[in-house]
């Protein structure tokens, strides 16, 4: 008996080719004539947010893993074989698909299966996936899954990156080049103690603010606050934003840079009257850069109880 | 300048006079500043591991040296055991017996207890004084002393040697120093003697701490670094030959290391610099008797093939299996998502998780950012010693912002450097030997109290009060960042860093301090109240405390050398009863002890530690154990009545919230960690309740044994419970009905 689907596996290929790529893009228009069935397709559906301002670093980590297993299965069955992907994201704009969803956190992962009834998103008739937290290899949990409700097996493609590949070798290529030409400069460059010294220097200032945190946590680099403002500190010692990393190693280049300046430079002006004003100059600048650090830091420590200057900024 | 009424050599005795009582008196706050936690409750080893060094010392001091090192301890990993004598690192528990030894010969028999709690100050005192060595032979001695100053208080390297914090750590950083020391002395005099020294202290160091191979890595680094620099000279040579072949073959006596440092690639930097530097020789011999223009390209060639023929045979090797692979923990330092993949149990360690830049201030103050000032000048007028210490700044700078606990080593880089720029900086602004032109030498001593080498230069400059202004304003500033340095010090010493964490102190709302002792009185009711050779099952972090303190055999411990054992013991506490009894069963348990922390609020127990059980033992049963059951559909890790029903019948939710509703009569039973409210007594069956500590922070269980009738124990504790409800069964109905509703 044939069922007269609202959407079938050919209309679902046109949608995806639609797209460009090998993923349904949802749209306000579209979505529920997509996702209200009947249907004898799977469809699996991913709602994720990019924006930058949502800090959502789970969604970055599992964008790219899904793009690519979507692109492995077309690539081995370019109809479909009843299996769609399907996506949208909150940066589109097409925000009438996440109110249908209910949705307060992203990313979510949801799962259509094939079905002989129509029903709206409302009714929850589908699946939700429970995606594991950050970290993990979301290529690998995505391949899993499909594989157990399709039932077929495909490898994942690694895609060739052709475009790293070419600006690699060109960028070798002009390197070792210039090297061949420029000598002389580079032979200066390498033997410039302060550059490496400006080199290391600037190492260990990312180092001691947390950057190695923020690679490996994935921390935002700022955080929307209640009132609608932007916080660039988050409470408590052991968390922080990508932003404190900046100011943080701006406060400390600051400081380091006005104490080598007493040593190595203020002693060489010969005028003792303007001597004096550089001294006092790069003792303020010490002094009151010191004290914004500590009311930083009291900030980040609650109960840390000495200060300099306190400013009411933070 | 002898004119004046004192000579030179008076200068000199007052000066040595001087430095000598600094350092005394430096080494005299660094060890009471460790005391707090001594003073504010006992004299007690702190945390987990400590336990397990003061258990093996007490072995040490009671058996003989061959007994201790064959030492197989069937106690802990039951029913596998350990071979501890030949798995760890004796030097700490060899240092505290030789001084427990030492201390009876003369007559003082002092307890191994107060020894190993007051070993981490004592050897603090000891840093204190090979980091003013170090710093002297990179600036002076006047650098050296503050950088010995800095050493003793700043709170990074506290941290770890608290009295009581009777761990490895407690003597590897003097250990550390040392061997840097006497690795500088070496590189800059040529001398085998002092390379010698070098060895034997990173022998001991190989003997006391994993930590070594920083060791290991970063002096062949200093040699290599300073190779390319073009810098290599004969006494580069014959210090590292020299320091690493005494050294290598030394450490090749400890058991534990055995062959590794010929088999793993973890040493085999040290091995690769070992043979580039005799091939450096070579060519810089040969340089020297045919000297030729061609000669400087074919040496280049060379050794660049060299090299890659070095780096592919060492790839080969390894492929083939002759040479062990790095290390887990070596490879979480540098791909930073390893550990979390592939092994959770490094991951699990609070230890091991990133640093957060406020931790670095916590620690080090303004030696912070002094420090990478410090680096800076070191650049001016480079010296190999200098580009020793770049080297390590910034390598360790990238460790200790990958690993919190690697703070530890980069702490001492941070005093030495922070002091060379103090002490620049006090070079220029505390020198008034223009103004007191009168009394220069004497004064210089006794103001700057220990600056060697003091040029007095006679200029013919003016002398306004602009320059002495000048002067004041800098020395008075950065005296007020000193004093609230050490201000800073002693209150994050006392706060953070001087809790045993075996006793728990908290403020009643009155101010006064309450004493929680939950742990001692969990593992004295086991070591009176069970049979000697009961097994206990607990999570591995309190392994080294339930054999350090109850006697007790454990199942797994903080040793973890054993990923699948300890994934046997999650999968224990995180499946249903029927299953769980099984691994019980399998594994003789008597008694299961848990950590609650539910009606304290203390946030560090096993059901927040619950994720990583998960995790480990998902990393063995992937089909039966699954982490993702254990939230809500929403993505919560819930314990109240909304969490999942794989959670509510897991073992370990079973033994944290038994009889928790109870204890609040009839009231609303709130867990103060997780703040999720409690309204079902969970059906327990396998276990019963045997002791449960005062504020309920320890619960120990005893396993039930196998029902004599054959029923299975879900089954015959349904029986007994109907049977001795029996008469009452009408009665109890209705509220049971009530509640439903």
């Amino acid at each position: 008996m044939a069922v007269a689907y609202a959407i079938d596996s050919a209309q679902l290929l046109q949608y995806k080719d639609k797209t460009g790529s090998n993923l349904i893009k949802l749209r306000n228009s579209n979505y529920k004539k997509i996702l209200e069935g009947p249907r004898d397709s799977h469809i699996l559906v991913l709602l994720t947010a990019t924006n930058p301002q949502v800090g959502c670093v789970v969604c970055h980590e599992i964008h790219p893993s899904y793009t690519k297993v979507a692109d492995s299965w077309f690539s081995q069955f370019p109809e479909g074989e009843n299996f769609f992907f399907a996506k949208a994201d909150f940066i589109d704009g097409q925000s009438e698909v996440f109110k249908a969803f209910e949705l307060n956190n992203v990313p979510r992962a949801f799962l259509f299966s094939p079905t002989d009834k129509p029903s709206t998103i409302g009714d929850k008739q589908y699946e939700m996936i429970n995606l594991p937290q950050g970290g993990v290899d979301f290529g690998g949990f995505f391949h899993q899954g499909v594989r157990q409700i399709s039932g077929k097996q495909f490898q994942i493609i690694e895609p060739i990156q052709y475009g790293n590949i070419i600006i690699t070798a060109i960028a070798t290529f002009l390197f070792v080049l210039s090297i061949k030409k420029y000598t002389s400069i580079f032979s200066s460059i390498l033997t410039n103690r302060p550059i490496w010294g400006g080199i290391s220097v600037f190492f260990i200032l990312l180092f001691i603010t947390g950057y190695m945190f923020n690679t490996i946590r994935g921390t935002p680099y700022l955080r929307p606050n209640k009132d609608g403002g932007i916080d660039y500190f988050v409470q408590g010692q052991q968390d922080q934003l990508g932003a404190e990393t900046q100011i943080m190693s701006f406060i400390y280049a600051v400081l380091a840079f006005s104490v080598v300046s007493l040593i190595t430079k203020a002693k060489e002006i010969k005028n003792e009257k303007v001597h004096l004003a550089v001294v006092v100059i790069l003792s303020a600048i010490i002094l009151v850069t010191f004290s914004v650090l500590t009311d930083i830091f009291s900030l980040k420590s609650q109960g840390y109880p000495y200060s300099l200057i306190k400013f009411s900024l933070f | 300048m002898s004119s004046y009424e004192l000579s030179q050599g008076t200068v000199n005795n007052i000066q040595l006079f001087l430095k000598g009582l600094i350092l005394i008196l430096i080494a005299g706050a660094a060890i009471s500043s460790r005391l707090f936690s001594v003073i504010r409750f006992e004299s007690i080893i702190h945390e987990f591991d400590p336990w397990f060094n003061f258990r093996a010392t007490k072995y040490l001091v009671s058996h003989s040296y061959y007994e201790f090192l064959n030492w197989f301890d069937d106690r802990t990993w039951y029913p596998l055991g350990r071979v501890t004598g030949g798995t760890l690192y004796p030097g700490l528990m060899v240092t505290s017996g030789t001084i427990w030894h030492a201390l009876r010969k003369i007559g003082l028999p002092i307890d191994i207890r107060n020894v190993s709690v007051l070993l981490a100050p004592a050897f603090s005192g000891v840093t204190a004084y090979f980091t003013y060595l170090f710093t002297k032979e990179i600036k002076d001695s006047s650098a050296g002393l503050l950088a010995a100053a800095f050493m003793g208080i700043a709170p990074g390297y506290i941290s770890r040697s608290v009295a009581g914090s009777y761990d490895n750590e407690a003597i590897a950083i003097t250990l550390l120093m040392a061997a840097f020391y006497f690795w500088i002395k070496a590189s800059k005099e040529g001398s085998v003697f002092w390379a010698s020294w070098a060895a034997v202290f990173y022998f001991y160091m190989v003997s006391a701490w994993g930590g070594y191979v920083f060791i290991t890595n970063l002096i062949p680094l200093h040699v290599f670094v300073l190779i390319l620099m073009g810098r290599y000279n004969k006494k580069l040579y014959a210090a590292y030959s020299t320091w690493y072949a005494i050294g290598t073959l030394a450490s090749m006596q400890i058991p534990f290391v055995g062959f590794l440092p010929i088999r793993s690639n973890d040493h085999m930097a040290a091995l690769g610099v070992f043979g580039l530097i005799q091939i450096v020789a070579f060519g810089d011999y040969i340089r020297s008797q045919v000297p030729t223009n061609k000669f400087k390209s074919v040496l280049a060639v060379s050794v660049v093939l060299i090299i890659a023929l070095g780096i592919l045979g060492l790839v080969g090797l390894t492929y083939a299996g002759l040479i062990a692979p790095w290390t887990g923990r070596f490879y979480s330092l540098w791909d930073t998502n390893y550990a979390k993949i592939h092994i959770p149990i490094i991951a699990s360690v609070s230890e091991h998780q990133p640093t957060a830049w406020p931790a670095f201030f916590f620690d080090t103050q303004f030696l912070i950012w002094l420090f990478p000032a410090g680096v800076y000048l070191l650049f001016q007028d480079l010296s190999n010693e200098g580009v020793f210490v770049i080297v390590y700044s910034v390598l360790c700078s990238y460790f200790a912002g990958v690993m919190v606990r690697l703070m530890l080593t980069l702490t001492p880089i941070i005093c030495a450097s922070a002091a060379i720029a103090i002490s620049k900086l006090f070079d220029v602004y505390l020198d008034f030997s223009e103004y007191l032109q009168s009394k220069v030498v004497v004064q210089e001593t006794s103001s700057e109290k220990a600056k060697e080498e003091i040029s007095v230069t006679t200029k013919s400059k003016n002398h306004t009060v602009f320059g002495l202004i000048s002067k004041l304003t800098v020395i008075s500033t950065f005296a007020f960042y000193l004093y609230l340095f050490v201000y800073h010090c002693t209150w994050v010493t006392s706060i953070a860093y001087s809790s045993p964490s075996v006793v728990l102190s908290s403020r009643l709302p009155d101010g006064s301090q309450n004493i929680i002792d939950d742990y001692r009185e969990a593992y004295y009711w086991l070591r009176m109240n069970t049979p000697e050779d009961a097994k206990i099952l607990s999570w591995w972090d309190y392994g080294y405390q339930i054999g350090g303190m109850a006697d007790r055999t454990t199942l797994v411990d903080n040793n973890t050398w054993n990923n699948t054992h300890i994934a046997t013991v999650g999968k224990a506490l995180s499946s249903s009863e029927e299953v769980s009894y099984e691994i019980l069963k399998e594994h003789d348990v008597d008694y299961i002890l848990i950590i609650f922390g539910g009606v304290l609020g203390f946030s560090g127990d096993d059901l927040n530690k619950y994720l990583w059980m998960i995790r480990i033992a998902e990393g063995i049963w992937p089909e039966e154990v699954k982490e993702k059951d254990f939230f809500t559909a929403n993505g919560e890790y819930r314990v109240d009545d909304q969490a999942t029903d794989v959670m509510k019948n897991s073992l370990l939710y079973k033994l944290s919230y038994h009889r928790f509703v109870d204890l609040f009569g009839g009231k609303q039973a709130t867990d103060r960690v997780r703040n999720q409210k409690i309204t079902k007594e969970p059906d327990l069956n396998i276990v019963e309740e045997a002791y449960t500590t005062e504020n309920w922070l320890v619960r120990i269980y005893k396993v039930k044994d196998l029902d004599n009738a054959g029923r299975d124990l879900i089954q015959s504790s349904k029986f007994e419970k109907e049977s001795i409800a029996g008469v009452k069964r009408r009665v109890q109905k209705r509220p049971e009905l009530d509640l439903r509703e």
